[in-house]
């Protein structure tokens, strides 16, 4: 599904992703840990087309990002760390600009959207702007939008943030399911026991190189998830 | 703690005279002087055109003995520019500063913010009335003044701010209010700003005619002043030296200030924090309208426009003047055909050029609309979304170009035909002419594009900052006047050699070529440089 080759993004002298390998397998929610700044945005972004890489490949589902960027990107969704929507906007016009991006069949967007908006119970605030949101409503319209078009891969950063304590479990409920018919999902998070309990595999980064990869168990053997990684940080 | 709050106040004023906005770093001193050498002139050109005005009633009213009335004009227009100026600011200033949550959340009386905000708007008031009290007063001074007639309107110079706070108070509480109960805060914020400039333009355009008048009809405007507009009569008298009246008005105006204080600091707290006493829209679901890609990116660049009222009235009001223009086109078109047809009276060789200069007048309507100058720093923080969906850079931009000549396109047009045709032109040169606005119009949208591809800003706070300090808006309206002066002379000079039409059909093709070329670049580098933005 997803294919990272060697990717590295420099930022001036500054190596932010060095020398990144990762492959991700439909039906796989992949983890992406590392302290602040150790490069899980760029990384992030990289695979979603929005920044240039100086170095390495990343493949979807067979197709270079750098090559056929359109066409990667209908197959994915990415939610920022920060949900930047369009404030001017209604929730439901952001939806229906999302659907026509991504070429939502008219006759089940008005369905979808409803049914993902019951789900995370903002269906009566559609109709009001996005300005007038709080930060929990919109990071949950991004999580539909993301869902809207039913893509093979989605990519998160920091999706948690900001969720109520239902609208997380309905989350990560949504990303098991995504998986199990043959999607996947790859995101970072700083909730260690969320990544421990809901991903498949797990990558550990720091400053920008790998440090561990693999599967939960494989990672983190019989300690917690936190435990490892504090002991790779030091 | 209002020292404090005081402080704090005018470090924040202090900050945006001595400090760089975009870098925060201080200015030089080169540059401090610069800054306050170019205020200076700012403020003594204006207020030498005030002079102007007092010029026109301070000899002939104060012969008459009624300098009262001098001043009493003179200070009600000095409280509408001090109204007019702040108005806006000050709804922004009392009731959206963003610190509003922090200082409550301190042991800070609310009564102490309102105050110490109030003070803030007293100096922009000071600096707006005395733009015209400062000319008015030396304008009496030099008339022969003296005694109290000299101490009083220098007094009342630090008086009359106070009022206008008074008031510019009252209409931000009343726009507050209003944008609390109204669903769609942004028409009314338009429609606001929009009935503001007509009532600024209308008093300006007449100004001239109504001092003149007041001057020839002062015994009857005395009149009427003193049984209608009682507290001027008094304020003029004030001014001219009336112990009594400078007592009253004194009181009188600083008893209003402590009143609009106390009303104020008592509903601070809802109309800051409120903001949601209008009943919210409920989604109701019905099928929704597909689009294609290219149709959504233009809807999204429509709504970015129309929903922020900032970017509307600062990047759209040329449309608004070409309908006006338009309009007046026809109301005065005996004036209009009389001064096409003696063209060649006023400027020798001319005969003829009408539709040249309405060609000139149109491009300079419609460069005043840059829709595309800040559009790029618009897409702020959340340009990674757009830049994560599956579009292509070229239809991010062309989306952006599409809104600028669609918005202006037909009311260009529209001006375009209605000024030729009452200006007398063959249909030939009116279809010339709407060719060549068109051509103005995409190279405009092509400049801003390119300009603010170049320089953008994303990092902004505050959705002013992109388009009202964006060098990208300034740097368009600088080409548009010169491209518009070079139509002109241009133009002036090849119909000479070219005839009218032919001479219309170059700058037609020269404007098309410009913005092929530009659009080249746009292409190719524009595009890039749109990628590499995140």
């Amino acid at each position: 599904m997803l294919e990272i080759n060697g990717l590295t993004k420099i930022y001036g002298t500054t190596r932010a992703v060095d020398d990144l390998t990762l492959h991700i397998q439909p039906g796989e929610i992949y983890g992406f840990i590392g302290h602040n700044g150790a490069g899980k945005t760029t990384t992030l972004k990289s695979v979603a087309g929005i920044l240039p890489f100086d170095e390495g490949q990343i493949l979807i589902n067979g197709r270079s990002i750098r090559e056929q960027p359109l066409e990667c990107k209908r197959d994915m969704a990415y939610i920022p760390d920060n949900p930047d929507l369009y404030e001017f906007m209604t929730g439901i016009r952001f939806l229906n600009f999302v659907a026509d991006i991504y070429r939502v069949p008219a006759e089940i967007r008005t369905g979808r959207i409803g049914e993902l908006a019951d789900v995370f119970e903002i269906r009566e605030n559609l109709a009001q702007p996005i300005g007038s949101y709080s930060h929990g409503m919109k990071q949950k319209l991004a999580v539909i939008s993301a869902w809207l078009h039913d893509p093979k891969l989605i990519l998160m950063d920091e999706p948690f943030v900001g969720l109520d304590p239902k609208a997380s479990h309905t989350l990560k409920q949504m990303m098991r399911e995504m998986c199990d018919k043959g999607g996947a999902i790859f995101f970072s998070t700083h909730v260690l026991e969320v990544a421990e309990k809901l991903c498949d595999k797990v990558a550990i980064i720091r400053s920008g190189k790998l440090i561990r990869a693999g599967t939960m168990e494989e990672v983190k053997g019989d300690e917690s998830l936190e435990a490892v990684f504090l002991e790779l940080e030091e | 703690m209002l020292s404090v709050l005081l402080k704090k106040q005018f470090l924040e004023m202090n900050q945006n005279l001595f400090r760089n906005r975009k870098t925060g770093k201080l200015r030089s001193r080169g540059g401090t002087v610069g800054f306050l050498i170019l205020f200076c002139v700012l403020f003594l050109f204006i207020a030498a055109a005030f002079y102007g005005y007092a010029d026109i009633l301070c000899d002939a009213l104060v012969s008459q003995g009624k300098a009262w009335l001098y001043f009493a004009m003179m200070g009600l227009m000095a409280l509408f520019i001090g109204i007019v100026g702040s108005v806006f600011n000050t709804y922004a200033g009392l009731y959206k500063a963003k610190d509003t949550e922090m200082l409550l959340a301190m042991p800070v009386a609310p009564s102490s913010i309102i105050t110490s905000r109030m003070l803030g708007v007293y100096v922009m008031s000071l600096l707006f009335t005395g733009i015209i009290w400062v000319p008015v007063t030396v304008r009496y001074i030099a008339a022969g003044a003296s005694g109290t007639g000299i101490v009083f309107p220098i007094l009342l110079l630090f008086i009359l701010p106070l009022l206008v706070t008074v008031l510019t108070c009252l209409l931000g509480w009343v726009v507050a209010q209003v944008a609390n109960r109204v669903s769609n805060k942004n028409v009314a914020t338009v429609a606001a700003a929009l009935a503001f400039l007509a009532v600024y333009y209308v008093v300006y355009f007449r100004l001239n005619s109504f001092l003149t008048s007041v001057v020839q009809n002062s015994e009857s405007v005395a009149a009427a002043m003193k049984s209608w507009g009682y507290p001027l009569y008094r304020l003029g008298l004030a001014a001219s030296g009336d112990v009594v009246s400078m007592v009253l008005t004194t009181l009188v105006t600083v008893g209003l200030f402590v009143l609009v204080c106390w009303i104020m600091s008592r509903s601070f707290l809802r109309l800051s924090l409120g903001g949601r006493q209008a009943k919210a829209a409920v989604y109701r679901e019905k099928p929704l309208r597909a689009a294609g890609v290219n149709r959504a990116l233009l809807g999204r660049e429509w709504k970015r426009f129309t929903g922020s009222p900032i970017y509307f009235l600062n990047c759209g009001l040329g449309a608004i003047f070409l309908i006006a223009a338009a309009v007046a086109a026809v109301v005065k078109s005996d004036v209009v055909r009389m001064v096409a047809d003696n063209i060649g009276n006023l400027v020798p060789g001319a005969d003829g050029l009408a539709p040249l200069v309405v060609l000139t007048v149109i491009c300079l309507f419609t460069g005043l609309n840059m829709i595309t100058a800040p559009s790029i720093s618009l897409e702020g923080k959340g340009i990674s979304l757009i830049r994560s969906m599956p579009v292509s850079s070229r239809q991010v931009l062309a989306a952006k170009e599409k809104l600028h000549v669609l918005f202006n396109m037909a009311p260009a047009a529209l001006c375009a035909v209605v000024c030729c045709i009452v200006a007398g032109a063959d249909v030939l040169s009116i279809l010339l002419v709407v060719l060549a606005v068109l051509a103005f119009n995409c190279v405009i949208a092509a400049v801003g594009l390119m300009l603010d591809l170049k320089r953008p800003n994303l990092t902004w706070t505050n959705e002013a900052t992109p388009v009202k300090q964006n060098l990208s808006i300034v740097l368009v309206m600088m080409i548009e006047f010169i491209l518009s002066a070079a139509i002109l002379v241009g133009g002036w000079l090849l119909c000479r050699i070219l005839g009218l039409r032919l001479t219309l059909l170059l700058i037609a093709v020269l404007l098309g070529a410009v913005f092929l070329l530009l659009q080249s670049w746009i292409d190719r580098r524009g595009t890039a440089l749109f990628e590499s933005l995140s």
